[in-house]
């Protein structure tokens, strides 16, 4: 059962069109779990009608109109399909805004290995602000204690994991500011795959800290 | 119009009205006129999509015009409303009354448009879409609770709207209309984020827009 999701300014500003596109397609994982959800940005989006037909210039869009008809003969009848195919390859639904990111299979994904349980495949997103990863934590396995060094969003893809403030399953919206350090332990029976945005750019520059580096730098890409 | 006709068909749901009585009870769906006018439109007629142009150009343009950081607003009114409007020649036929009223689907497509055309203006990279980033949702309207819950906003929207306090009704035009993210909307009334946030919060329920008070953010 899921029991974290993006507050209301959140899903105010995914269904006003305003959040980062990294941000939109954590949004977008989480709504393809949550029926709830899903309800609250249809109205929202319902809501923006109603703005939408408030906001009026009172100009004279008669020569727009004639432009537009005469190009309505040089566009194709329907747009070609925009979204990314489904992804097949993996072992779980696949959420549409984040299978534009996704190879057909996982093997086709370069993985860093971070200790014996973790490993994290950075995905190419076209964002400069945010790093967006897949975190994979192997049934069982514990995360080292961590801090971030910038806001991180994580929503789980599948399985689970407990950290020190909670559990979370598959679906779960979670958002850790700056500063709050975990230790992040998957559940024993199932690996847990999480969907995770960081804020760049970040740098530990403390001797002590530095090992964690590897594991919190930024690539945004 | 399957999804329409489904809901139509008569089914007892726990609150003892069968749907279609539901639909009937507060029609958003049948209450906005352009329906009709896309299913026109899809068929290939001009008239209609005139009709339809001559009411959406002003509010798309207006809409695109409103947009921060662009260098020429009025061209970039002109860019999206035409944008916009050949998108809905194109999709008239995907067009499900079912799931979105026709302004509703119209206002997705220009939310969507903007962001694409802006990421082209800035030249950011194109590997999200917008269309990737809100993908058609699965029709939840089987579910007689979702279904209750939209009739519940119903057509009413637009009357709550006039009654709010104009200092709501600011921020929702900030964030819907210019496309600014809460913070953004904070440090330009110089407002703390949480003001802007729950002022924002307040004229969704009062709208009964947000209306899913049981869960923690
Ligand atoms: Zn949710």
């Amino acid at each position: 059962m899921i029991r974290h999701h993006p507050d209301i300014a959140w899903l105010t500003d995914y269904a006003a069109g305003t959040l980062p596109e990294a941000h939109a397609v954590a949004v977008q994982a989480h709504l393809h779990f949550c029926r709830d959800c899903r309800a609250q940005v249809r109205r929202l989006e319902k809501l923006g009608s109603q703005l939408l037909e408030q906001s009026v210039d009172g100009g004279n869009t008669e020569a727009l109109l004639e432009q537009t008809l005469a190009c309505l003969d040089k566009v194709p009848a329907a747009p070609q399909q925009a979204t990314a195919p489904a992804k097949t390859g993996w072992d779980f639904k696949v959420p549409t805004g984040l299978s534009r990111l996704l190879p057909d299979a996982p093997e086709q994904l370069s993985w860093k290995a971070l200790g014996r349980s973790l490993k994290i495949s950075r995905l190419v997103a076209g964002s400069d602000k945010h790093e967006v990863a897949l975190h994979h934590i192997r049934a069982g396995g514990k995360v080292a204690r961590h801090d971030h060094g910038g806001n991180e969003l994580t929503v789980v893809l599948k399985g689970s994991f407990s950290d020190q403030l909670g559990q979370y399953e598959a679906g779960d919206f979670i958002i850790r500011d700056k500063g709050e350090a975990h230790s992040p332990n998957a559940a024993e029976h199932e690996d847990c795959l999480c969907l995770t945005v960081v804020d760049a750019p970040v740098r530990f520059t403390h001797p002590l800290l530095r090992i964690f580096n590897p594991m919190l730098k930024i690539h945004p890409a | 119009m399957s999804a329409l006709r489904k809901r139509l068909t008569a089914t007892p749901t726990p609150q003892g009205h069968a749907k279609g009585q539901l639909l009937d009870s507060c029609p958003l769906e049948q209450q906005d006129p352009w329906n009709q006018t896309l299913a026109t439109i899809a068929t290939g007629d001009r008239a209609a999509f005139a009709d339809l142009f001559r009411h959406f150009a002003p509010r798309l343009r207006a809409f695109g015009a409103a947009t921060p950081m662009v260098d020429s607003p009025s061209a970039f009114g002109d860019e999206l409303a035409q944008d916009v409007m050949i998108s809905v020649w194109q999709k008239a036929s995907m067009f499900d009354p079912g799931k979105a009223s026709a302004t509703t689907w119209i206002f997705s497509i220009a939310r969507n448009r903007r962001i694409d055309l802006l990421r082209k203006r800035n030249r950011r990279p194109e590997v999200l879409m917008a269309d990737d980033m809100f993908p058609d949702m699965p029709d939840d309207s089987a579910d007689p609770f979702t279904l209750t819950q939209e009739e519940r906003l119903g057509s009413h929207l637009q009357d709550m709207l006039d009654t709010l306090p104009a200092e709501q009704a600011e921020v929702l035009n900030h964030v819907y209309v210019e496309g600014k993210t809460h913070s953004e909307v904070a440090e330009e009334l110089g407002l703390p984020l949480g003001t802007v946030k729950s002022r924002i919060r307040l004229a969704l329920q009062k709208m009964k827009v947000d209306i899913e008070a049981g869960w923690q953010p």
